[in-house]
C-alpha cells in the first residue's frame, strides 16, 4: 500500500522540480531584466519572456498541489506522529508553513494570470513580487517535502 | 479584460487575509478523519487518529473570499479603481504569510 503512495510521493517531487525551474527562471526574469542580451548563463535567465511561462507554472502548480492534497493524509498518519515522537518539531512547523504557503500561492493564480496576461512596465512590480511569492513558496515546500522525506519517507 | 477577469486580484488579496483569520480561529467548514476515512461538517473533534482541517480551512477561505469579491464586483467600476489592487494584491498576501510565520513561530522555539 505504502508503495504506492510512494510513487505519488516521486511524481509530485518531480512536478515539483518541473515548478521549481519554471517559476524560478521567470521570477528572476521579471525581477531583475537583462537591458540587453549577452552572452552566458545568467544573462540568458534574465532575459527569459515570462509570459511564455505563465500557463506551464500555473498548470504545474495545480497538478503538484493536486498530487500533494491526495497523499497529505498519509503524510498526518505515518509521518507527522513520528516527527512529534522524536520532538522534530522544526521540520513539522516547517511543514504546517508549506501547506499555508500553498494555500495562498494557489489563490493567487488567477491574480498572477491576469497580470502577466497585460504585462507592462507598469505593473512590472506586481508581477515582480506575484512571482517571487509565489517561487518563495514553491522553494519553502519543495526544501521542507525534501527533508521530511529524509526523515521519513513513505517507502521508510 | 473582462470584468469578472479583472476581480482575480481582489479574490487573491481577500483569500490571503481571510485565510489567516479562518486559521487562526479554527473556521473549517469540513473536517477529515484520515484514519477512518471520514468527512464531517465543521471543525469536528478528534475521532480515530488525528483530525485533518486544512481542507476545511480551505474551503472556509474560499468561499468567503469568493462572497468578498462577489460584493466588491457589485461596487462602481469607478470607485472601485481608487483602490490600487495591483499593489494589495501582494501586500496583503506577503503581510498574510508573514502573520503565519509568526503564528506557528512555536515550533522554532520549542
Amino acid at each position: 500500500m505504502l508503495i504506492g503512495w510512494s510513487i505519488l510521493l516521486m511524481i509530485h517531487g518531480i512536478l515539483a522540480v518541473f515548478l521549481l525551474g519554471a517559476i524560478t527562471h521567470q521570477a528572476i526574469g521579471v525581477s531583475w531584466p537583462a537591458k540587453k542580451r549577452a552572452e552566458g548563463f545568467v544573462s540568458a535567465v534574465r532575459s527569459v519572456n515570462g509570459m511564455t511561462y505563465t500557463n506551464v507554472v500555473i498548470i504545474l502548480f495545480l497538478l503538484t498541489f493536486a498530487l500533494g492534497t491526495i497523499i497529505y493524509p498519509t503524510y498526518r498518519l505515518n509521518v507527522r506522529p513520528v516527527l512529534q515522537e522524536y520532538r522534530l518539531f522544526r521540520p513539522e512547523g516547517s511543514f504546517e508553513l508549506k501547506e499555508h504557503f500553498m494555500a495562498i500561492s494557489l489563490a493567487l493564480l488567477p491574480a498572477y494570470w491576469y497580470f502577466w496576461r497585460k504585462a507592462n512596465e507598469s505593473n512590472r512590480v506586481t508581477r515582480a513580487v506575484l512571482t517571487s511569492i509565489i517561487a518563495f513558496s514553491v522553494w519553502w515546500g519543495f526544501i521542507t517535502g525534501h527533508v521530511i522525506n529524509n526523515i521519513r519517507g513513505f517507502g521508510s | 479584460m473582462t470584468k469578472f477577469e479583472q476581480l482575480f486580484p481582489v479574490f487573491g488579496a481577500t483569500f490571503a487575509v481571510i485565510y489567516a483569520v479562518v486559521l487562526d480561529y479554527n473556521w473549517a467548514l469540513v473536517t477529515y478523519h484520515p484514519k477512518i476515512g471520514v468527512w464531517e461538517w465543521g471543525a469536528a473533534v478528534m475521532k480515530d487518529g488525528p483530525p485533518m482541517y486544512w481542507y476545511g480551512v480551505v474551503l472556509t477561505s474560499a468561499l468567503a473570499a469568493l462572497v468578498l469579491t462577489a460584493v466588491v464586483a457589485l461596487i462602481p467600476a469607478s470607485v472601485r479603481s481608487r483602490a490600487s489592487w495591483s499593489g494589495l494584491t501582494w501586500l496583503l498576501p506577503l503581510c498574510s504569510m508573514v502573520f503565519l510565520g509568526w503564528l506557528l513561530s512555536g515550533y522554532y522555539t520549542k
